[in-house]
Protein backbone atom coordinates (compact mmCIF):
# COMPACT_ATOMS: atom_id res chain seq x y z
CA UNK A 1 0.00 0.00 0.00
CA UNK A 2 1.74 2.89 -0.53
CA UNK A 3 1.73 6.56 1.44
CA UNK A 4 -1.15 8.58 -0.52
CA UNK A 5 -3.58 5.46 -0.31
CA UNK A 6 -2.47 4.50 3.74
CA UNK A 7 -3.17 8.30 4.41
CA UNK A 8 -7.11 8.00 2.42
CA UNK A 9 -7.45 4.46 4.03
CA UNK A 10 -6.39 5.69 7.40
CA UNK A 11 -8.80 9.03 7.52
CA UNK A 12 -11.36 7.02 6.42
CA UNK A 13 -11.34 4.70 9.13
CA UNK A 14 -10.72 8.10 11.42
CA UNK A 15 -14.20 10.06 9.88
CA UNK A 16 -16.34 6.98 9.94
CA UNK A 17 -15.00 7.22 14.40
CA UNK A 18 -13.79 3.49 13.58
CA UNK A 19 -11.01 2.09 16.31
CA UNK A 20 -9.69 -0.06 13.30
CA UNK A 21 -7.92 3.14 12.68
CA UNK A 22 -5.51 2.57 15.64
CA UNK A 23 -4.12 -0.96 13.25
CA UNK A 24 -3.93 1.37 9.91
CA UNK A 25 -2.12 4.04 12.08
CA UNK A 26 0.04 1.31 13.18
CA UNK A 27 1.14 -0.15 10.19
CA UNK A 28 1.33 3.51 8.37
CA UNK A 29 3.67 4.87 11.52
CA UNK A 30 4.85 2.50 13.77
CA UNK A 31 8.21 1.23 12.28
CA UNK A 32 9.39 4.50 11.14
CA UNK A 33 8.28 6.20 14.69
CA UNK A 34 10.16 3.71 16.43
CA UNK A 35 13.47 4.53 14.83
CA UNK A 36 12.74 7.72 15.28
CA UNK A 37 12.00 7.62 18.76
CA UNK A 38 15.19 5.31 19.54
CA UNK A 39 17.47 8.17 18.21
CA UNK A 40 16.02 10.69 19.63
CA UNK A 41 15.68 8.60 23.04
CA UNK A 42 18.96 6.79 22.70
CA UNK A 43 16.82 3.63 24.36
CA UNK A 44 14.97 0.77 23.32
CA UNK A 45 12.64 0.36 26.29
CA UNK A 46 12.22 3.93 26.71
CA UNK A 47 11.15 4.02 22.49
CA UNK A 48 8.79 1.25 23.85
CA UNK A 49 7.11 3.75 26.75
CA UNK A 50 7.07 6.53 24.47
CA UNK A 51 5.77 4.35 21.80
CA UNK A 52 2.82 3.40 23.50
CA UNK A 53 2.25 6.63 25.01
CA UNK A 54 2.26 8.62 21.59
CA UNK A 55 -0.60 6.15 20.02
CA UNK A 56 -2.42 7.21 23.04
CA UNK A 57 -2.41 10.37 22.64
CA UNK A 58 -2.74 10.03 19.13
CA UNK A 59 -6.34 8.34 19.69
CA UNK A 60 -7.40 10.71 22.26
CA UNK A 61 -6.35 13.77 19.24
CA UNK A 62 -8.00 11.11 16.34
CA UNK A 63 -10.56 13.86 15.40
CA UNK A 64 -8.31 16.66 15.60
CA UNK A 65 -5.71 13.89 13.21
CA UNK A 66 -9.06 13.59 11.14
CA UNK A 67 -9.04 17.14 9.63
CA UNK A 68 -5.27 17.75 9.74
CA UNK A 69 -3.39 18.75 6.65
CA UNK A 70 -0.61 16.43 6.82
CA UNK A 71 -0.79 13.01 8.71
CA UNK A 72 3.17 12.59 8.91
CA UNK A 73 3.56 16.64 10.15
CA UNK A 74 1.08 15.77 13.26
CA UNK A 75 1.95 12.37 13.99
CA UNK A 76 5.66 13.49 14.43
CA UNK A 77 4.53 16.95 15.92
CA UNK A 78 2.78 14.49 18.80
CA UNK A 79 6.28 12.54 18.92
CA UNK A 80 8.44 15.42 19.09
CA UNK A 81 6.13 16.77 21.83
CA UNK A 82 5.98 13.17 23.68
CA UNK A 83 9.77 13.31 23.38
CA UNK A 84 10.10 16.30 24.59
CA UNK A 85 8.43 15.36 27.61
CA UNK A 86 9.81 12.58 28.25
CA UNK A 87 13.58 14.11 28.01
CA UNK A 88 12.26 16.42 30.76
CA UNK A 89 11.19 14.00 33.30
CA UNK A 90 14.38 11.85 32.57
CA UNK A 91 16.59 15.12 33.46
CA UNK A 92 14.59 15.07 36.46
CA UNK A 93 15.96 11.34 37.61
CA UNK A 94 19.70 11.88 37.90
CA UNK A 95 20.28 8.07 38.36
CA UNK A 96 19.38 7.27 34.88
CA UNK A 97 22.22 6.06 32.55
CA UNK A 98 20.93 6.72 29.38
CA UNK A 99 23.55 4.70 27.16
CA UNK A 100 23.47 1.65 28.83
CA UNK A 101 20.21 0.35 27.10
CA UNK A 102 21.34 -0.21 22.91
CA UNK A 103 19.03 0.68 20.48
CA UNK A 104 21.11 -0.76 17.48
CA UNK A 105 21.63 -4.21 16.22
CA UNK A 106 23.54 -5.62 13.57
CA UNK A 107 21.91 -5.52 9.77
CA UNK A 108 23.99 -8.92 9.15
CA UNK A 109 22.00 -11.95 10.25
CA UNK A 110 25.67 -13.72 10.58
CA UNK A 111 27.52 -10.88 11.90
CA UNK A 112 29.19 -10.63 15.81
CA UNK A 113 30.14 -7.21 15.64
CA UNK A 114 28.88 -5.70 19.08
CA UNK A 115 32.12 -3.35 18.98
CA UNK A 116 30.51 -1.54 15.74
CA UNK A 117 27.41 -1.58 17.01
CA UNK A 118 28.53 -0.09 20.66
CA UNK A 119 30.62 2.50 18.41
CA UNK A 120 27.92 3.61 16.32
CA UNK A 121 25.48 3.96 18.98
CA UNK A 122 28.15 6.09 20.95
CA UNK A 123 28.65 8.30 17.73
CA UNK A 124 25.25 8.83 17.04
CA UNK A 125 24.66 9.85 20.24
CA UNK A 126 27.37 12.59 20.73
CA UNK A 127 25.32 14.15 17.45
CA UNK A 128 22.81 16.90 18.86
CA UNK A 129 19.30 15.67 18.71
CA UNK A 130 17.98 17.50 16.13
CA UNK A 131 20.74 15.91 13.68
CA UNK A 132 20.51 12.63 14.90
CA UNK A 133 16.75 12.62 13.99
CA UNK A 134 17.36 13.61 10.40
CA UNK A 135 20.07 11.32 9.84
CA UNK A 136 18.08 8.34 11.11
CA UNK A 137 15.39 9.24 8.66
CA UNK A 138 17.31 9.62 6.07
CA UNK A 139 20.08 6.43 6.45
CA UNK A 140 17.72 4.10 8.16
CA UNK A 141 14.15 5.39 6.82
CA UNK A 142 14.98 6.34 3.36
CA UNK A 143 13.47 9.23 3.67
CA UNK A 144 14.13 12.11 1.37
CA UNK A 145 15.21 15.11 2.22
CA UNK A 146 11.56 16.44 1.29
CA UNK A 147 9.87 14.39 3.03
CA UNK A 148 11.91 14.75 6.03
CA UNK A 149 11.13 18.40 5.81
CA UNK A 150 7.70 17.97 5.54
CA UNK A 151 7.32 15.50 7.98
CA UNK A 152 9.12 17.69 10.51
CA UNK A 153 7.85 21.05 9.54
CA UNK A 154 11.16 21.96 8.12
CA UNK A 155 12.59 23.97 5.27
CA UNK A 156 14.53 21.80 2.84
CA UNK A 157 18.04 23.62 3.64
CA UNK A 158 17.37 23.04 7.48
CA UNK A 159 17.18 19.58 6.63
CA UNK A 160 20.20 19.07 4.26
CA UNK A 161 22.56 20.92 6.64
CA UNK A 162 21.56 19.38 9.99
CA UNK A 163 22.11 15.90 7.79
CA UNK A 164 25.33 17.79 6.57
CA UNK A 165 26.47 18.55 9.79
CA UNK A 166 25.42 15.49 11.25
CA UNK A 167 27.33 13.02 8.77
CA UNK A 168 30.67 15.72 8.92
CA UNK A 169 30.67 14.83 12.81
CA UNK A 170 29.99 10.88 12.60
CA UNK A 171 32.89 10.98 9.87
CA UNK A 172 35.31 12.01 12.07
CA UNK A 173 33.86 10.12 15.19
CA UNK A 174 34.05 6.80 12.63
CA UNK A 175 37.31 7.60 10.37
CA UNK A 176 38.71 5.16 12.16
CA UNK A 177 35.84 2.42 11.60
CA UNK A 178 35.83 3.32 8.10
CA UNK A 179 38.52 1.65 7.00
CA UNK B 1 29.15 12.99 -7.69
CA UNK B 2 30.78 15.89 -5.55
CA UNK B 3 33.59 15.12 -3.34
CA UNK B 4 31.31 15.33 0.36
CA UNK B 5 28.42 13.42 -1.45
CA UNK B 6 31.34 10.64 -2.17
CA UNK B 7 32.74 11.19 1.89
CA UNK B 8 28.52 10.96 3.19
CA UNK B 9 28.23 7.92 1.22
CA UNK B 10 31.07 6.24 2.84
CA UNK B 11 29.99 7.28 6.19
CA UNK B 12 26.17 6.31 5.44
CA UNK B 13 27.71 2.84 3.99
CA UNK B 14 29.48 2.30 7.49
CA UNK B 15 25.57 3.36 9.06
CA UNK B 16 24.24 0.58 7.47
CA UNK B 17 26.05 -1.75 8.85
CA UNK B 18 23.87 -1.93 11.85
CA UNK B 19 19.83 -0.53 12.03
CA UNK B 20 17.82 0.11 14.75
CA UNK B 21 16.02 -2.51 16.65
CA UNK B 22 12.56 -3.33 15.14
CA UNK B 23 9.31 -3.71 16.99
CA UNK B 24 8.15 -6.95 18.20
CA UNK B 25 5.25 -8.59 17.92
CA UNK B 26 4.42 -8.43 21.56
CA UNK B 27 4.60 -4.56 21.44
CA UNK B 28 2.31 -4.21 18.64
CA UNK B 29 -0.47 -6.42 20.38
CA UNK B 30 0.41 -4.49 23.91
CA UNK B 31 0.58 -0.68 21.61
CA UNK B 32 -2.77 -1.34 19.72
CA UNK B 33 -4.66 -2.95 22.54
CA UNK B 34 -3.82 -0.11 24.98
CA UNK B 35 -4.60 2.49 22.28
CA UNK B 36 -7.82 0.48 21.06
CA UNK B 37 -9.13 0.23 25.26
CA UNK B 38 -8.60 4.38 25.03
CA UNK B 39 -10.65 4.77 22.14
CA UNK B 40 -13.48 3.25 23.71
CA UNK B 41 -13.23 4.53 27.40
CA UNK B 42 -12.12 8.06 25.65
CA UNK B 43 -15.62 10.64 25.87
CA UNK B 44 -16.85 11.78 22.55
CA UNK B 45 -15.01 15.37 22.74
CA UNK B 46 -16.29 17.02 19.96
CA UNK B 47 -14.78 19.76 18.99
CA UNK B 48 -18.11 22.22 19.00
CA UNK B 49 -18.83 21.13 22.23
CA UNK B 50 -15.20 22.20 23.96
CA UNK B 51 -16.35 25.67 23.88
CA UNK B 52 -19.94 25.06 25.27
CA UNK B 53 -18.39 23.12 28.18
CA UNK B 54 -15.85 25.53 29.07
CA UNK B 55 -18.42 28.30 29.25
CA UNK B 56 -21.07 26.58 31.16
CA UNK B 57 -18.26 26.02 33.67
CA UNK B 58 -17.20 29.55 33.86
CA UNK B 59 -20.60 30.40 34.06
CA UNK B 60 -20.87 28.02 36.88
CA UNK B 61 -18.30 29.06 38.54
CA UNK B 62 -19.13 32.70 38.59
CA UNK B 63 -22.62 31.97 39.83
CA UNK B 64 -20.95 29.90 43.10
CA UNK B 65 -18.62 33.03 43.52
CA UNK B 66 -20.87 35.33 43.29
CA UNK B 67 -23.18 33.27 46.14
CA UNK B 68 -20.26 33.04 48.34
CA UNK B 69 -20.01 36.56 48.46
CA UNK B 70 -23.49 37.60 48.84
CA UNK B 71 -23.30 34.71 51.89
CA UNK B 72 -20.08 35.80 53.16
CA UNK B 73 -22.00 39.58 53.24
CA UNK B 74 -25.32 38.46 54.71
CA UNK B 75 -23.29 36.40 57.88
CA UNK B 76 -21.23 39.37 58.56
CA UNK B 77 -23.95 41.97 58.49
CA UNK B 78 -25.74 39.44 61.24
CA UNK B 79 -23.16 39.24 63.05
CA UNK B 80 -22.60 43.20 62.99
CA UNK B 81 -26.13 44.42 63.19
CA UNK B 82 -26.54 48.54 63.03
CA UNK B 83 -27.96 50.07 65.44
CA UNK B 84 -29.15 53.23 64.10
CA UNK B 85 -30.96 52.57 60.96
CA UNK B 86 -29.12 53.77 57.62
CA UNK B 87 -31.60 55.97 55.77
CA UNK B 88 -35.35 56.91 56.86
CA UNK B 89 -36.88 57.55 53.45
CA UNK B 90 -35.98 58.26 50.34
CA UNK B 91 -36.95 61.50 48.59
CA UNK B 92 -37.15 62.80 45.21
CA UNK B 93 -34.25 65.37 44.47
CA UNK B 94 -34.80 68.19 43.82
CA UNK B 95 -32.01 70.58 42.57
CA UNK B 96 -33.54 74.14 43.02
CA UNK B 97 -35.26 73.34 46.54
CA UNK B 98 -31.37 72.58 47.52
CA UNK B 99 -30.31 75.09 46.34
CA UNK B 100 -32.63 77.25 48.07
CA UNK B 101 -31.49 75.97 51.06
CA UNK B 102 -27.75 75.66 50.67
CA UNK B 103 -27.41 79.06 48.84
CA UNK B 104 -25.46 80.84 52.23
CA UNK B 105 -23.49 78.27 52.61
CA UNK B 106 -22.37 77.87 49.25
CA UNK B 107 -22.00 81.66 49.36
CA UNK B 108 -20.03 81.51 52.71
CA UNK B 109 -18.01 78.74 51.29
CA UNK B 110 -17.01 80.40 48.00
CA UNK B 111 -16.06 83.87 49.81
CA UNK B 112 -13.84 81.79 52.51
CA UNK B 113 -12.30 79.88 49.63
CA UNK B 114 -11.52 82.90 47.23
CA UNK B 115 -7.66 83.90 47.53
CA UNK B 116 -7.84 87.77 48.79
CA UNK B 117 -7.40 90.58 46.24
CA UNK B 118 -4.32 92.62 46.63
CA UNK B 119 -4.96 96.00 47.48
CA UNK B 120 -2.51 98.78 46.64
CA UNK B 121 -4.14 101.85 49.29
CA UNK B 122 -4.21 98.86 51.70
CA UNK B 123 -0.55 97.45 51.18
CA UNK B 124 0.78 101.78 51.22
CA UNK B 125 -0.97 102.02 54.90
CA UNK B 126 0.10 98.79 56.25
CA UNK B 127 3.77 99.55 54.84
CA UNK B 128 4.08 103.27 56.54
CA UNK B 129 2.67 102.07 60.00
CA UNK B 130 5.61 99.56 59.54
CA UNK B 131 7.91 101.68 59.14
CA UNK B 132 6.34 104.12 62.32
CA UNK B 133 7.18 101.52 64.31
CA UNK B 134 10.27 100.65 62.99
CA UNK B 135 11.50 104.52 63.85
CA UNK B 136 9.89 104.95 67.22
CA UNK B 137 11.81 101.58 67.95
CA UNK B 138 15.25 103.11 66.98
CA UNK B 139 14.63 106.46 68.71
CA UNK B 140 13.43 104.65 71.87
CA UNK B 141 17.02 102.39 71.53
CA UNK B 142 19.27 105.58 70.72
CA UNK B 143 17.64 107.51 73.52
CA UNK B 144 18.32 104.16 76.00
CA UNK B 145 21.85 103.47 74.96
CA UNK B 146 25.16 105.40 76.69
CA UNK B 147 27.30 105.99 74.05
CA UNK B 148 27.86 104.60 70.18
CA UNK B 149 30.49 102.65 70.31
CA UNK B 150 32.57 101.90 66.90
CA UNK B 151 32.21 98.39 65.65
CA UNK B 152 35.03 96.68 64.56
CA UNK B 153 34.77 93.48 61.63
CA UNK B 154 35.75 89.98 63.41
CA UNK B 155 37.14 89.34 60.00
CA UNK B 156 40.96 89.23 59.56
CA UNK B 157 42.17 92.54 58.40
CA UNK B 158 42.74 93.16 54.95
CA UNK B 159 46.59 93.52 54.02
CA UNK B 160 47.28 96.86 53.10
CA UNK B 161 49.10 95.89 49.66
CA UNK B 162 45.48 95.05 48.68
CA UNK B 163 44.08 98.29 49.05
CA UNK B 164 46.46 99.81 46.12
Amino acid sequence: MDRLSAEDSIRAALARDDPAAVELIWDRYARDLFGFLQAALGSKHDAEDVLQTLFIRIVRKHRHLAKARSLDAYVYTIARHEIAGFLRQRRRKPAHDAHVDAWLENAEACGDRGDLVEELQAALARLPQAQREVVVLKVYRDKTFREIAETLRLSLNTVASRYRYGMDKLRTLLKDLGS
Amino acid sequence: MSKTDNKHRKTEEVLRRVRPQELSAELKAKVVGTARDAWHKEPANIPWQIPLRRLAASAAAAVLIVSLANLYGDCASVRHPTRTPMAGCAEPCDLDALMNVYTPLVRYMAAAGRPAQPCASALLDHLERVRETLRETERSESSEEPAPVERKSRLPGVPSSLHS
